[in-house]
C-alpha cells in the first residue's frame, strides 16, 4: 500500500518524454487529483486495456466524458490542447478513461521518484530521498 | 470529502521539464555529473531551491553552491516558483519546458 507520506514534495525522472498528466475533479465526492489518460499509457506500455485492467487492478481508473474532461483540462494556464486538435472535435457522448497518477504508474513507466520533505519555514530539509 | 489532505503537493497540477546540462561537460567528469534522467515531473509549487536540491542528489554534488539552475543561461531566483517560471518565461510553448543546470568545478584547495 502507498506509505502515507503527509505533504512531500515529489520529483519525478525519467530518460523518456513525461505523458501528459491532466488534473481533474472526476466526481464530487473528491477533490481534483492527476491523472494520465489510459490511451496514453497503453501506447507507452504497448499492452492491451484488458491486460492492463487484470495485470494492475488496484490501479484506479474513472470515466469522464471527453467535454468536461477538456473544460476543466483547458482551464489551467499551463494546459495546451494536443498539436492539430479541433475544439470542434469534443464529443459530448464520447468518454475518455482515466488512471490515476500514483508512485506506482510512475514505476511501471519506468521512471523514479525522489522525495523531498521541505519544511517551509525553516531551510533545512528532511530529505526522504526514496529513489 | 477529505478536504484536510487537500492541499497536498501531490494533488497540485503538476509541470514536466527538461533538464540539460549547460556546456559541454569536461573530459574527466563526462558521466559523473551528468542528470541521466532528464525529463522531470513536479509540482507548480516547487521552486527553483527545490529542485536545486534534489538535482545535487541526483548528480552526486554535496555542496549546492555548485550548482545553478539556469534559463536561457540565467540564473533563477531561488524562491520563484515552477509556475511562475511558466508564465514568465514558456506561456503557450509545448510541453516540456527546457531548464539548464550549471556544475561550477570545485576549486582544489
Amino acid at each position: 500500500e502507498e506509505e502515507e507520506y503527509d505533504d512531500v514534495l515529489e520529483f519525478e525522472f525519467s530518460d523518456n518524454p513525461l505523458l501528459p498528466c491532466y488534473n481533474i475533479q472526476v466526481s464530487l465526492s473528491q477533490g481534483p487529483r492527476n491523472w494520465l489518460l489510459l490511451t496514453d499509457v497503453l501506447r507507452r506500455l504497448k499492452v492491451s486495456a484488458r491486460i492492463f485492467r487484470s495485470s494492475f487492478p488496484h490501479i484506479e481508473n474513472a470515466n469522464i466524458s471527453e467535454a468536461e474532461f477538456y473544460r476543466q483540462a483547458s482551464l489551467s494556464q499551463l494546459f495546451t490542447y494536443p498539436e492539430n486538435f479541433e475544439t470542434r472535435d469534443i464529443d459530448n457522448k464520447e468518454t475518455l478513461e482515466l488512471v490515476e497518477f500514483t508512485s506506482k504508474l510512475q514505476e511501471l513507466l519506468g521512471s523514479s521518484v525522489t522525495y523531498l520533505y521541505s519544511d517551509n519555514e525553516v531551510e533545512i530539509y528532511n530529505e526522504l530521498l526514496k529513489d | 470529502f477529505d478536504h484536510s489532505k487537500a492541499h497536498y503537493y501531490r494533488y497540485d497540477e503538476q509541470v514536466s521539464l527538461c533538464l540539460e546540462r549547460h556546456g559541454s561537460s569536461l573530459g574527466k567528469e563526462k558521466g559523473k555529473l551528468v542528470l541521466q534522467q532528464k525529463y522531470v515531473r513536479c509540482s507548480v509549487r516547487a521552486e527553483i531551491r527545490h529542485l536545486r536540491r534534489v538535482l545535487c542528489h541526483r548528480i552526486n554534488v554535496l555542496d549546492q553552491q555548485q550548482v545553478q539552475i539556469l534559463f536561457d543561461n540565467e540564473p533563477l531566483p531561488e524562491h520563484m516558483t515552477m509556475k511562475q517560471l511558466w508564465l514568465l518565461r514558456w506561456y503557450g510553448k509545448p510541453t516540456p519546458m527546457i531548464l539548464q543546470y550549471s556544475v561550477k568545478e570545485k576549486r582544489g584547495r
